[in-house]
């Protein structure tokens, strides 16, 4: 076959504002043969999403195809009308799968309905055969118990099921391409590389097309042989993975490479901090209890199981684990947001349910992982940053706008941004305008619950650093909770790793993260990708 | 072309606050457009107008009576709406009406704002106990026959205009609970009401700078619904003989007044009603305008 399954030809992509036309991608050029596989890689915002929507016609209202073409196995898929589209075409021979299984399952139908419907509908085939089917098609994407299954419903199961069951309805139907829109983004790191693996996997034995898209240049260089690198709506860069990773001519993916490294290198500069303890956990447990209705007991839920631990002076702890271990739980505990079933948070000498708020809020704070959530869209920044000290009146109020702005200065923010609103601003902008928050009353203590997880790679690098230098400049402490390897290695001199609840291994940085001991901390660190290393040009 | 377009809008939507951004959504909205214009003529006439006209609208003349508009057979342009039954000028009447209208509607959708918002707010809040007794009060009004409570009330307190906007008020605020409850327990949940409670802020801090602020734009939606059915309360008390009392001219009243002559002067009734008809739909066009301008999703072309 000469012909190529799938030619995008400038490809652009507007959308109707307000404003004008707003015009996300321009020039989206892709050529696909059978069997093989593109990775695009770009930040959010980049365009990448939304010129696999335009091809799959899922773009939301106010977006249209501006110009271009979508050739797909000879027919130009622009030229179809809708209906046509959806009888040939989408689900048949182009299937995608998101980045959220939870939201992309109907909740209420079982998974065998859910995969057995477009056959039904399409094929006309009978209930029996398209049964079968579906459950050829859990085993194929290794589902164990496959035939049970099929009577479960979607909140019967892990994210990583579900995610096995979006693929598993993606190849319902035996499609020519299949488009994976982030697949691995909202699951756990031991999980992602499952799903990755069984991607692989899946496409060599049927043949397909695939097209991945991802943020995470880790993903997309284990996976394909070609890739695309955009960045604002513009392609930067496309080539073969190893061409590209190893000898970039862009400058935006040198600086994505760059940032990369430099995140994976700066293991293992331990500070020397001081033994005196700042705060110690002494046995610390929490359940959750989960209320039964009339008819059911109602359940409860180990967070935490009895732990204990010390922070000391100056240094910077990481604790590492997927999501239900317990590790954001102790965040809250800690911070005196949520009370403890047992034992007790030590603040120097004093318990934290004996202080006040205010004296709390004066040793310890918080730095949230949502920049879009934890700033205050109806205040201005102003008002925001130079709140707590109206809260503490520690200062005199004709300083409290001074200290504010030399607050916002020291985080890397002009005056300007003193009477906007959060929504003008950037996710990188709002993180910075939440550590100013955090560190205008001179906290010893700061906890980072996943600090950069929300933001964009290049941002995540300038976030680390301002963190890393605030920490020297008021000598602080750091407490950071992350899933994220490179954000623990390039922040933290000690870690612990939590799972189901307990400390399973702690130790200094460098030794954890290189030589782990215990089977799931090997699982752990084994399941993060690095991008294939080449001389920094 | 596509570039410098593209360049624009972007640094359109970074320079401006978000309130800016409704101010330009709102000139651009028509049905937001048409229901304030209308609103603002009918609030003219209601309140500035009267002061112009020499006419009382107590003037009695009984050799004037039950006169049709001007423009039907028998009317006379010295009245251009006509006469009632006891000979008052129609017209001036109905204008009069606008505005205890729009001061019942504007007051008692006040005072249920004002309950409903409030147990919402301390419902969505602190959730638990407190979440159970108002939903129990909630389900306890829901269960009331609303109208008759109000004749009720008012016949035994006795009708006044204060009385019926507190009454209709304290009537009609499970909107406001429902949808200040349900926003509260959201905006409860977010890293900013945590990050609040983690610098110190009090409760009664966090209810009224961070939850407050941000129900503004659902609750004045309801406020302009509220408005809208509180005056058709008003004429249903008043046509019921419990709400305002004659001779003040109520659009509801004069709608009971006029039903003895329904058959042979509607004029009577019609001319109230097309009144009570254009001011809810100004309001309740506003309303809807309003909704649409205050969602950010939306967009308007």
């Amino acid at each position: 076959m000469t012909e190529p399954l799938l030619k995008i030809c400038n490809l652009a992509v507007s959308f109707k504002t307000h404003y004008g036309q707003l015009e996300v991608t321009r020039g989206f050029n892709l050529t696909l043969n059978k069997g093989e596989t593109v990775g695009i890689v770009g930040e959010s915002g980049s365009g990448k999403t939304m010129s696999m929507l335009a091809m799959a016609r899922l773009l939301p209202g106010q977006a249209y195809v501006s110009s271009g073409s979508i050739q797909f196995a000879g027919a130009d898929l622009l030229d179809l009308n809708t209906s046509e589209f959806h009888q040939q075409i989408s689900g048949k021979r182009i299937a995608m799968i998101f980045q959220e299984p939870m939201t992309a399952l109907n909740p209420v139908y079982t998974i065998g309905r859910q995969l057995t419907e477009t056959m039904l509908l399409h094929e006309n085939a009978s209930q029996a055969a398209a049964n079968k089917r579906a459950i050829e098609m859990l085993e194929a994407v290794k589902m164990p118990q496959a035939a049970l299954r099929m009577e479960q419903y979607p909140h019967q199961m892990s994210g990583g099921q579900q995610q096995r069951v979006m693929i598993a309805m993606a190849l319902m139907n035996k499609p020519d391409l299949l488009i994976a829109d982030e697949p691995t983004t909202a699951l756990d790191v031991t999980v992602q590389d499952e799903i990755i693996q069984l991607l692989v996997d899946l496409q060599i034995r049927f043949g397909m097309a695939m097209i991945i898209i991802s943020h995470d240049l880790g993903v997309v260089s284990r996976v394909s042989e070609n890739i695309i690198v955009m960045c604002k709506g513009d392609t930067v860069e496309t080539g073969k993975t190893a061409k590209v990773l190893t000898s970039p001519t862009h400058s935006y993916t040198k600086g994505l490479l760059e940032c990369l490294w430099k995140l994976e290198d700066a293991h293992g500069i331990a500070k020397q901090s001081s033994t005196a303890a700042v705060l110690s956990v002494n046995n610390i447990e929490k359940t959750y209890s989960i209320s039964g209705g009339l008819f059911r007991k109602s359940r409860t839920i180990q967070a935490v199981k009895p732990t204990s631990f010390s922070v000391f002076s100056g240094e910077t702890l990481a604790i590492v684990g997927e999501s239900g271990s317990g590790k954001s739980t102790i965040a809250k505990i800690i911070n005196g947001l949520i009370s403890t079933d047992q034992g007790q948070v030590l603040l120097g000498e004093t318990p934290i349910e004996n202080m006040s708020d205010k004296d709390r809020a004066r040793v310890i704070q918080p730095i949230f992982q949502d920049p879009y959530s934890s700033l205050n869209p109806s205040q201005t920044i102003g008002y925001i940053v130079s709140r707590p000290l109206h809260i503490h009146n520690t200062i005199a109020a004709s300083k409290i706008k001074k200290k504010a702005l030399e607050t916002l200065e020291k985080v890397g923010l002009s005056s300007d941004f003193y009477h906007r609103f959060p929504s003008q601003l950037s996710g990188g902008q709002r993180q910075r305008v939440a550590i100013a928050r955090a560190i205008i009353l001179e906290p010893k203590i700061l906890i980072c619950d996943e600090p950069t997880s929300a933001l964009d790679v290049s941002i995540q690098e300038q976030i680390l650093d301002l963190l890393c230098q605030l920490q020297k400049d008021l000598n602080m402490t750091m407490i950071v909770i992350s899933h994220d390897m490179a954000v623990v290695g390039y922040l933290a001199d000690r870690v612990f790793i939590m799972h189901n609840g307990e400390i399973i291994e702690s130790g200094e940085a460098s030794k954890v993260l290189k030589h782990p001991e215990t089977d799931y901390a090997k699982k752990l660190m084994a399941s993060v990708y690095s991008v294939p290393r080449a001389k920094i040009l | 072309m596509n570039i410098i377009n593209k360049l624009t809008a972007k640094k359109d939507l970074r320079d401006m606050t978000p309130s800016e951004v409704m101010l330009r959504k709102a000139r651009t909205h028509k049905g937001f457009k048409f229901g304030l214009g209308l609103l603002l003529v009918i609030a003219f006439l209601g309140f500035i107008a009267p002061l112009f006209i020499s006419v009382s609208p107590f003037e009695q003349d009984l050799s004037m009576r039950l006169l049709p508009p001007a423009w039907v057979d028998g009317g006379t342009w010295q009245h251009w709406l006509g006469t009632d039954g006891n000979g008052r000028d129609y017209l001036i009447r109905i204008l009069y009406g606008a505005r205890i209208s729009m001061t019942i509607g504007l007051g008692a959708a006040c005072v249920g704002m004002l309950i409903g918002v409030t147990l919402g707010i301390i419902a969505g809040f602190f959730g638990g106990w407190v979440d159970q007794v108002v939903n129990y009060i909630l389900t306890c009004q829901l269960a009331l026959p609303g109208l008759l409570l109000a004749m009720t009330i008012v016949f035994l307190v006795g009708p006044s205009i204060l009385v019926v906007i507190v009454v209709i008020g304290a009537l009609h605020w499970t909107l406001f609970l429902v949808v200040a409850r349900a926003a509260t327990k959201r905006i409860r949940s977010l890293d900013y009401v945590t990050a609040a409670q983690a610098i110190g802020a009090s409760k009664f801090q966090i209810m009224t700078r961070d939850v407050l602020p941000n129900l503004k734009n659902q609750i004045i939606v309801i406020f302009t619904l509220e408005v809208g059915v509180a005056i058709l309360s008003e004429a249903s008390l008043s046509f019921l003989g419990v709400g305002i009392q004659p001779p003040t001219p109520s659009w509801g009243l004069l709608i009971a007044e006029g039903k003895d002559a329904l058959f042979y002067q509607p004029w009577l009734i019609i001319l109230p009603g097309i009144a009570l008809f254009l001011l809810v739909l100004s309001i309740n066009m506003m309303g809807d305008g309003i909704r649409d301008i205050t969602d950010p999703e939306s967009n308007i072309e």
